[in-house]
């Protein structure tokens, strides 16, 4: 069987979930996919969904005013996107585009804040999860945004956009 | 307004009065197979019998059997080109006692007279007066220029193909702003101006001359053709800026298609009778020992133009021809109190790839044929991509 | 009658090494003691003779108005050709431009002022104002974030203010040596542990576009209303004057209508993309 559920399991993300654990998520997920180029969602949007990518590529991205669009961080098959939704005031703090064809699984992150909330040891297992992605963007983004106030601010990005 | 009927012939005798009192004529003239604006010595220069065909990125001109003078509508050189020149320099820095001294150039202003200035370009000049005349901050420059100007206009009687001026309440008959205006009545048969007054140094000139008061069914009848140009225009064109338009399609998917079309070549700017964007430069000659501070006329197109420490605002070329629509038919409203397009149609004429603003506003608006592009209204959801792919 | 494209001619009377690549200028008229009067936040055109001509903030005392003072990070090119300028040096001056820091407005009230980088230079004539009058304003904090200790500029300065007690400095840098004892982050995240009075507090932001943005959201998650939360901006400008066309924001001319605007008003413009 290729349920959804089996789809949520199989991917990367869930590697290592008790399965008794998976035994007892309802999960609120569907199919996605988004053609090369499309945005996925906006900064400010609100954050009700999470995606497990399954194949293509991701960019978060910064619109940065005069210095053009930032890509802060990519996500690719395998990896997880957007963690907006754990905190308040569940809004996304980045745009992101596809920058290939993707598919994915959105899941709806109220109906699992929910059980988490209610289950510890699910939340506890998820929130490990999500806590990895969030410190490698954290990471990331630092490294990236070093020379804010420096001579050629984003300057390694801003050499391919110059026409 | 006071009108008179003009022999053809009589203009010349014009042309000398306004000679002879200093002034230099500027008026259409056939030059590399175009319509130009240059410097007229002599009525024999003006273009007897050219008409020229224009649409989106296509001009063509040349001589027919037709026997008018100002049978063709507006050429690539606007007024602007006199009134406010491409390239002008500000002042000369030379040392002094150990000092920099300012030499500013002391030749007085050239005394223009403006023959078959368009009622577009009335009010293409009457917008300039407001950016550059009006404000907290003036050019002198421009000032002197303006005060010293005497305008013989040409009223169209019958609109060219990509003009819209009637959409935009600017033409096709001038209505103000000018000394004489002329109507050119030119038929197998008939060749006359039909004069109206529109100054007292207007009436002066025109007393120097031989003109009887026009016979008021010519009058009539030139109004009459001047309505009918007008609604000829209106039919075509839809046109009905206003800020909230773009506040509302700022971020219009339509705005990208630009990306690919646009080459950002600035054409548009240079023959906006408008656009009065400038760029200063300052610079050293080693031969004089002396600085120079230049202006040059800048375009919004170019890529330095928006340039501050970290790169331009303004990188894509879609956000540049953004900018230029936006300015022109919304933003200025809010600056100047005015709009910033008269509908003379230049841009349409003589951008390479033809790109036509009417049509690009008419995507924007939703009123699009092909319906490519759904219409966008504040309270929907931005259409996505998949959306207009469907 | 004068135009308004030429300069007055300004002595250089002291230069200051603020950091590698910045410095300032103290500049007072060549042939008078005129002093032209200027308010916090306004900026003066410079221009170096044979060199060019940029918009410069003005980052003096308002109550010297007889001495002009600009602090200069030299990352253009005419900024870069200005690190040559000595004392006694002469160049051209146009100003003082634009709109101010809304001083009137903000006595009595509590005030956070937030730089990055040479957006600093701009809000030093409010530091200025505020420690002439002290007692007229309420509690007053300066975030300030640099690139890197090396980069922070008017070090001294900050250090004696702050050994007034009354004023609170928190400076932060991108990154740091080892013997930096100092915040390491975002200026934002000095903004964390934030205690504000909304009610009686404004924000004066100046520095990249950026950086304003995360700390009108930081301030905005404070309470803080948008109409007390003032930005300097910054656009490309060749006259200063709004004839040029320049510096141009949806119907703003930024030499002109800015570049201190009230949040609340060019908010729907601010956050536009290439706008």
């Amino acid at each position: 069987m290729n349920t959804i559920n089996d789809q949520v399991r199989r991917h990367p993300f869930f590697a290592g979930f008790p399965e008794e654990l998976f035994q007892g998520l309802r999960l609120c997920a569907n199919h996605v996919t988004y053609a090369d180029g499309e945005t996925i969602y906006r900064q400010g949007d609100h954050a009700e969904v999470f995606f497990l990518v399954q194949t293509g590529r991701i960019a978060l991205e910064l619109q940065a005013g005069h210095q053009g669009t930032v890509i802060i961080q990519t996500i690719s098959a395998g990896q997880m996107l957007g963690w907006s939704w754990l905190f308040a005031p569940f809004r996304r703090q980045f745009d992101a585009r596809a920058v290939t064809a993707v598919t994915a699984l959105a899941l709806q992150a109220e109906c699992l804040r929910h059980q988490c909330d209610l289950n510890h040891h699910l939340g506890h297992e998820l929130y490990r999860r999500f806590s990895n992605a969030v410190v490698a963007s954290l990471q990331a983004a630092r490294l990236q945004l070093l020379d804010l106030y420096g001579r050629e601010p984003f300057s390694a990005h801003r050499g391919a956009r110059r026409r | 307004m006071k009108a008179f009927c003009m022999h053809p012939a009589v203009l010349s005798q014009i042309m000398d009065i306004l000679h002879s009192r200093g002034y230099t004529i500027i008026g259409p003239k056939v030059r590399s197979s175009a319509v130009v604006l240059d410097e007229l010595v002599s009525s024999n220069q003006l273009p007897l019998g050219w008409r020229d065909h224009q649409a989106p990125g296509v001009y063509t001109a040349g001589k027919t059997s037709n026997t008018g003078f100002f049978q063709t509508t507006c050429g690539p050189r606007s007024w602007k080109w006199y009134l406010y020149p491409p390239r002008a320099r500000l002042f000369k820095v030379r040392p002094e006692n150990g000092g920099p001294r300012l030499d500013r150039a002391a030749q007085p202003a050239v005394s223009y007279a403006f023959l078959g200035m368009r009622a577009c370009d009335l009010k293409a000049m009457e917008i300039l007066d407001g950016v550059l005349s009006r404000q907290v901050f003036q050019d002198p420059d421009y000032q002197a220029v303006r005060r010293k100007l005497f305008i013989v206009a040409a009223n169209c009687l019958q609109p060219g193909q990509t003009c819209f001026c009637a959409v935009m309440d600017a033409g096709p008959r001038a209505r103000s702003g000018f000394d004489l205006v002329l109507n050119e009545i030119c038929e197998p048969g008939r060749n006359d101006f039909i004069v109206e007054v529109g100054s007292r140094r207007g009436m002066e000139l025109l007393s120097a001359v031989n003109c009887p008061p026009a016979a008021s069914e010519d009058v009539d009848r030139v109004r009459r053709m001047a309505d009918e140009a007008a609604a000829i225009m209106r039919r075509n064109v839809q046109l009905t800026a206003n800020g909230s338009l773009f506040e509302a399609r700022f971020e219009h998917p339509h705005w990208n298609s630009l990306e690919q079309r646009c080459m950002a070549c600035g054409n548009c700017t240079l023959v906006c009778p408008t656009c009065f964007c400038h760029t200063i430069e300052d610079g050293g000659s080693l031969i004089e020992h002396t600085a120079e501070r230049w202006r040059q006329w800048d375009s919004c197109f170019n890529l330095a133009f928006s340039y501050i420490h970290g790169g331009s605002v303004r990188s894509s070329i879609a956000s540049r021809y953004r900018q230029w629509l936006c300015h022109k038919l919304s933003t200025w409203q809010e600056q100047f109190d005015i709009s910033g397009c008269v509908g003379c149609g230049r841009c349409r004429t003589w951008c390479p790839a033809g790109i036509d603003l009417i049509e690009e506003f008419q995507m924007l608006i939703g009123h699009n044929p092909q319906n490519r592009y759904p219409v966008f209204s504040p309270e929907s959801k931005e259409p996505s991509l998949q959306e207009n792919e469907r | 009658m004068s135009h308004p494209m030429d300069p007055c001619w300004y002595r250089i009377q002291r230069r200051i090494r603020e950091t590698a690549d910045t410095f300032s200028l103290e500049l007072a008229d060549l042939d008078t003691d005129r002093s032209v009067d200027f308010a916090p936040g306004q900026f003066n055109m410079v221009y170096m003779v044979n060199v060019g001509e940029v918009p410069l903030s003005i980052s003096g005392d308002p109550q010297e108005p007889r001495l002009q003072v600009h602090t200069i990070r030299a990352y253009g090119t005419v900024t870069s050709a200005m690190q040559a300028l000595r004392k006694g040096d002469i160049v051209g001056l146009r100003g003082p431009y634009g709109t101010c820091w809304p001083m009137a407005e903000l006595e009595g009230r509590d005030i956070i002022i937030c730089a990055g980088g040479i957006g600093m230079a701009p809000l030093r004539p409010v530091l200025y104002a505020i420690m002439a009058r002290r007692q007229s304003f309420g509690k007053v904090v300066l975030f300030y974030g640099e690139r890197t200790p090396g980069d922070l500029i008017y070090r001294r300065q900050m250090e004696r203010w702050r050994g007034r007690f009354d004023l609170e400095i928190m400076v932060t840098v991108d990154s740091a040596r080892q013997e930096w004892r100092g915040n390491v982050g975002v200026v934002t995240s000095l903004m964390t542990h934030l205690q504000i009075d909304a009610a009686t507090t404004s924000a004066l932001l100046c520095g990249p576009e950026i950086m304003m943005r995360y700390a009108i959201e930081a301030l905005s998650a404070q309470g803080l209303e948008e109409a007390q939360i003032f930005i300097s901006m910054e656009r490309s400008m060749k006259c200063g004057i709004g004839l040029c066309g320049h510096c141009q924001l949806g119907s703003l001319f930024i030499c002109k209508d800015g570049p201190v605007f009230n949040y609340q008003k060019v908010k729907h413009l601010f956050h536009r993309r290439e706008c």
